[in-house]
């Protein structure tokens, strides 16, 4: 008994001294974590309350903020790409859950541009894709089209002091999707043994504006309505920014 | 350093010591409980179920047994079942009660989700909070140890027991079967009033998806429907946010033509008051749900007909053979 103990005393002592002679060959590869933040006009969003005002003028609350992102890839200065292929959920009033971190490590080098979608492209965008919560009750009518919401993002803004609802609802109208490809060209990702963050942030307000300037009177009951799911996606090509820790 | 290989050594002295218990109690049978297959209905969400309590033939058979026995009452007045009647889907509609019905995929119990986790959390605060079940009646009775021995190898009956096993019986309680379930799987045609009722539910016409969607007919999140214009606090109670007043959880509409009355306090008795509710008696008040799109006049607006088609969509969330599923049903009755 005695001298098995031993044993699994010195397997277990001789473990760390044995990874710490890997050391000396380590790469310069890391991995890479993707942060998700949220912003309305530069200042931190603060759900449920009234108090941002966008270009037209409607002076608004955010109550719920829910989306998909999918499809990262990054681009280095040679131009080869590093994807990480499939779909994350964001839910912002649920901080501990708003990063992710990419499970495959990441080449040394420099990395300048980052592209991915906001929503799912169509090989995602399936009925029953995501059968679990959170993500199921993202589903998006089956008369519809189906799939799912790319995103929810509702609240209440007040018109001429009268307090009324309003639910950017984004996704896939019958044949037509809207997903939005995003791509941030000064990104600046050194990789160089140690890992990072991305943080990518959202500013709210750039929804409303940019090219198309829409007014919350209008955004209500729009899953149906084309015209406004498309002006969602041209506005949405920008509002992301990024930044690096 | 030390740490690791000193751990390794309790867990190994911890072993061995449990070995040799083992040789001194041999005329103390060990149980080694059954396995219980439960099947998960094609299209639900993961039934995530806790190493703890696994899914066993005598837990849920012992489970069944608490559901309808008194003796779980500390007056012995009433049964799990007293309020949750197996043909009203589990509900009583003289107390208002909410339906037990596919809550292995719940996360949030009671109206105003005072309890959150899994179903052994709610069972727990039902045995110790709400009926104080009194163990000395459990552990003295004729029958029950031997259960519960067979069940959970348990020696001593204390409410962790009782509320697992009455956590394995709530988990088989699964409703997949309603024509809308037999729809889903191509086993027959929807009316006509059937399928524009179900486009009024899925479109934002009717907009009823947005909170009763998915297969299981609920998002099990809190919202303000627009009940009243001075809302009761509900989740407020829990949460201490004033955001939250008037919110409660989105009930299941599986299974709703059987449990009425409606609504938190039962304010209506039937699904016409509730269609007509939606449809032009939404009130505002400041944390109205976003989704409440139509609050500014009154609710979705819907014809006569729409409402018919509505309900006849509804209508098809029943489902009988649960109702009717000897396995769930009172296993004392003669
Ligand atoms: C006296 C009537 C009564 C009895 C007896 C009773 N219940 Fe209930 N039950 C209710 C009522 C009323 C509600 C809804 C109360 C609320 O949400 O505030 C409820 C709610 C529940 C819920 C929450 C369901 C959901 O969707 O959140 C569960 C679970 C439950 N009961 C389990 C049990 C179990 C298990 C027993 C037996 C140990 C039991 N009940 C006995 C009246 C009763
Ligand atoms: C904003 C979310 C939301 C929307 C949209 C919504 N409901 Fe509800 N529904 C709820 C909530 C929350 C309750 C419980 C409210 C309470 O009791 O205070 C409820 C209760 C009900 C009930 C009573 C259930 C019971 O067991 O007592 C029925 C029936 C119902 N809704 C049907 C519908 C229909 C039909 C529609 C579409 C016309 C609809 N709901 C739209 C959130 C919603």
């Amino acid at each position: 008994m005695r001298s098995l103990l031993i044993a699994v005393i010195t397997i277990v002592f001789l473990l760390p001294s044995l990874s710490s002679c890997k050391k000396e060959t380590v790469s310069k590869d890391a991995k890479v974590s993707f942060s998700f933040n949220h912003y309305v006009g530069g200042q931190t969003l603060e759900f449920d309350t009234i108090k941002y005002t966008n270009e037209t003028g409607n002076l608004y609350s955010v109550s719920t903020l829910k989306y998909f992102v999918s499809d990262f890839v990054l681009t280095d200065a040679d131009g080869k790409l590093v994807s990480f292929m499939g779909a994350f959920f964001v839910d912002a009033k649920e901080i501990e859950d708003n990063s992710f971190v990419s499970s495959a490590t990441i080449p040394a080098g420099t990395y300048n541009k980052l592209s991915f979608v906001l929503g799912l492209n169509e090989d995602k965008n399936i009925n029953g894709a995501f059968p679990n919560p959170p993500e199921n009750n993202m589903e998006w009518p089956v008369p519809l089209g189906g799939g799912y919401h790319y995103m929810k993002l509702e609240g209440k803004f007040d018109s001429a002091n009268i307090i009324k609802n309003y639910q950017a609802h984004t996704g896939r109208l019958m044949e037509n999707p809207h997903f939005i490809n995003i791509s941030i060209s000064d990104l600046n990702l050194l990789i160089e043994g140690s890992d990072k963050t991305i943080n990518l942030n959202m500013d709210v307000n750039k929804w409303w504006v940019t090219p198309n300037i829409l007014d919350l009177n209008n955004i209500s009951g729009i899953m149906e309505n084309e015209g406004i799911q498309t002006m969602l996606m041209e506005n949405g090509s920008d509002i992301f920014s990024s930044t690096i820790e | 350093m030390r740490h690791p290989a000193s751990l390794f050594i309790i867990v190994l002295i911890v072993l061995l010591s449990q070995g040799c218990k083992k040789t001194a109690t041999t005329n103390d049978p060990i149980y080694k409980p059954t396995p219980y297959d439960l099947q998960k209905p094609e299209g639900f969400p993961d039934l995530f179920i806790d190493s703890d309590n696994p899914m066993t033939v005598e837990g849920v058979k012992l489970g069944r047994m608490l559901y309808y026995d008194s003796i779980i009452d500390k007056d012995h007045s009433r049964a799990c079942a007293g309020c949750h009647s197996q043909e009203e889907s589990f509900t009583l509609s003289s107390v208002n009660s909410l339906a037990h019905i596919n809550l292995g995929w719940n996360g949030v119990y009671l109206w105003n989700g005072k309890i959150e986790g899994r179903l052994e959390d709610i069972m727990l605060f039902e045995v110790e909070e709400f009926f104080e079940t009194d163990m000395s009646k459990l552990n003295n009775d004729t029958i029950y140890p031997e259960l519960f021995k067979k069940a959970f190898n348990a020696d001593v009956v204390t409410s962790k027991e009782v509320s697992y096993a009455l956590a394995q019986f709530e988990r088989t309680m699964i409703s997949a079967n309603s024509r809308w379930d037999r729809y889903l799987r191509g086993e027959l045609t929807l009316t006509q009033a059937e399928a524009q009722g179900y486009e009024l539910f899925f479109t934002e016409k009717g907009d009823c998806f947005h909170c009763h969607g998915t297969i299981l007919f609920t998002d099990n999140l809190f919202h303000n429907n627009g009940l009243d214009s001075l809302p009761e606090p509900g989740r407020e109670l829990i949460s201490n946010n004033p955001d939250d007043k008037g919110k409660f959880k989105s009930p299941t509409l599986r299974n709703i033509m059987l449990t009425a009355p409606y609504m938190h306090d039962g304010r209506y008795e039937t699904i016409e008051e509730v269609i007509d509710f939606y449809s032009h008696g939404v009130k505002w008040s400041p944390t109205i749900d976003p989704l409440m799109k139509k609050v500014g006049n009154g609710g979705v607006q819907l014809t006569q007909q729409e409402k018919n088609n509505l309900i006849a969509f509804l209508k098809t969330l029943t489902d009988t053979t649960y109702i009717n599923n000897p396995e769930l049903s009172d296993p004392f009755a003669k």
